[in-house]
């Protein structure tokens, strides 16, 4: 396999692998929240609270989500920084 | 009722032992012998020949299935080299990371052939890995931080604590089920998808495309399954916000 196409082919399953990943870190996030708000409501205050329990923890559960995205939009920076400098280091050093 | 066509439950049936488990009924022999407990065992015994195969006549100038494995040791240290910092901290996950990647690319892989299915495809399994990843993940944290690893979870600012505190909660409960689910969900739909072409649209040229498709999802999962636990444990280990 020629040099060019393996990096293009691990740079996309890298880009592929993140895509998923985000994806369902938000959604499982969120999810995990109304059914920890939902068993509150249900289970705990025997529906007296329905369905504000369930809101808020919607609400606890999409920021954890959200929380996970920024967590990885951060190291994917760092990632891409690092490549940009080697990259740039190596033209140097041809040049 | 009726089974699916697996050949290691066929064999295991023939020899009386009660091979068409399903988790959480039955006898203990019965739960130990289910159908995706069976092809986990087989999955782990195709690491270990493969294992010894590479292992068992290493030379200085590799060949053939040592060259394979040098080549995927020498890259996934690298990766993690580079996602933790250092490489005495990349060692401590290494063992598991590796397992988990290589078992998974297996056991994937599997449920593409015919009268094989993937373990993968079962939530409790996927579930029982992402457990270990996520306990371990945990642990490193406490190890290498102590009690401070509290403040992992307590976000940028004072005041905000309490919240952050919640909210953290419900991101790490998340990761659990996103990282066990998505596997099973892909594996699953995969197989899923492919029976259902398999008895309505005809056996030959119909599931062709969402084969295809399975050799690349398959892939994908396995490398997933090892980014995010280094993700994870790089997080866990590096210093707080």
């Amino acid at each position: 396999m020629e040099p060019e196409t393996k990096k293009h082919l691990h740079h996309m399953l890298r880009q592929l692998s993140r895509v998923s990943y985000m994806a369902s870190a938000m959604v499982f996030s969120t999810f995990a929240g109304v059914w920890f708000g939902y068993w509150l409501d249900k289970d705990v205050f025997h529906g007296k609270t329905h369905p504000w329990m369930t809101i808020i923890f919607f609400l606890f559960g999409l920021a954890g989500g959200i929380r996970n995205l920024y967590v990885l939009g951060g190291r994917m920076k760092k990632e891409e920084d690092r490549r940009s400098e080697t990259e740039k280091s190596r033209e140097e050093k041809n040049t | 009722m009726e089974h699916p066509l697996l050949f290691l439950p066929i064999i295991l049936s023939a020899l009386g032992l009660p091979a068409y488990g399903t988790p959480g009924e039955g006898s203990a022999l019965s739960q130990i012998l289910a159908p995706h407990m069976q092809y986990s065992y087989l999955a782990m015994i195709i690491c270990l020949l493969i294992a010894r195969a590479a292992t068992s006549n290493i030379q200085m100038v590799p060949k053939g299935m040592q060259n394979v494995m040098e080549m995927y040791v020498e890259g996934l240290e690298d990766f993690i080299t580079e996602q933790v910092g250092s490489r005495d901290k990349a060692m401590i996950i290494y063992p598991m990371v590796a397992t988990f990647g290589f078992v998974i690319f297996i056991s994937n892989y599997m449920g593409l052939i015919p009268g094989f299915m993937s373990p993968t495809a079962n939530l409790n399994v996927t579930l029982g890995c992402t457990l270990i990843a996520i306990v371990t993940y945990h642990a490193l944290g406490i190890r290498f931080h102590g009690w401070r690893y509290i403040k992992h979870f307590m976000g940028p600012i004072k005041v905000m604590a309490p919240f952050f505190l919640i909210v953290e909660t419900f991101s790490h409960a998340g990761r659990i089920a996103s990282l066990s689910i998505r596997l099973f969900g892909n594996m699953m739909s995969k197989e899923m998808l492919l029976g259902l072409l398999f008895t309505m649209a005809g056996p030959y040229l119909a599931p062709l495309p969402i084969m295809l498709l399975g050799v690349l999802v398959c892939l994908l999962q396995a490398f997933i399954f090892v980014v995010l636990p280094v993700t994870y444990c790089a997080e866990a280990m590096g210093e707080a916000h």
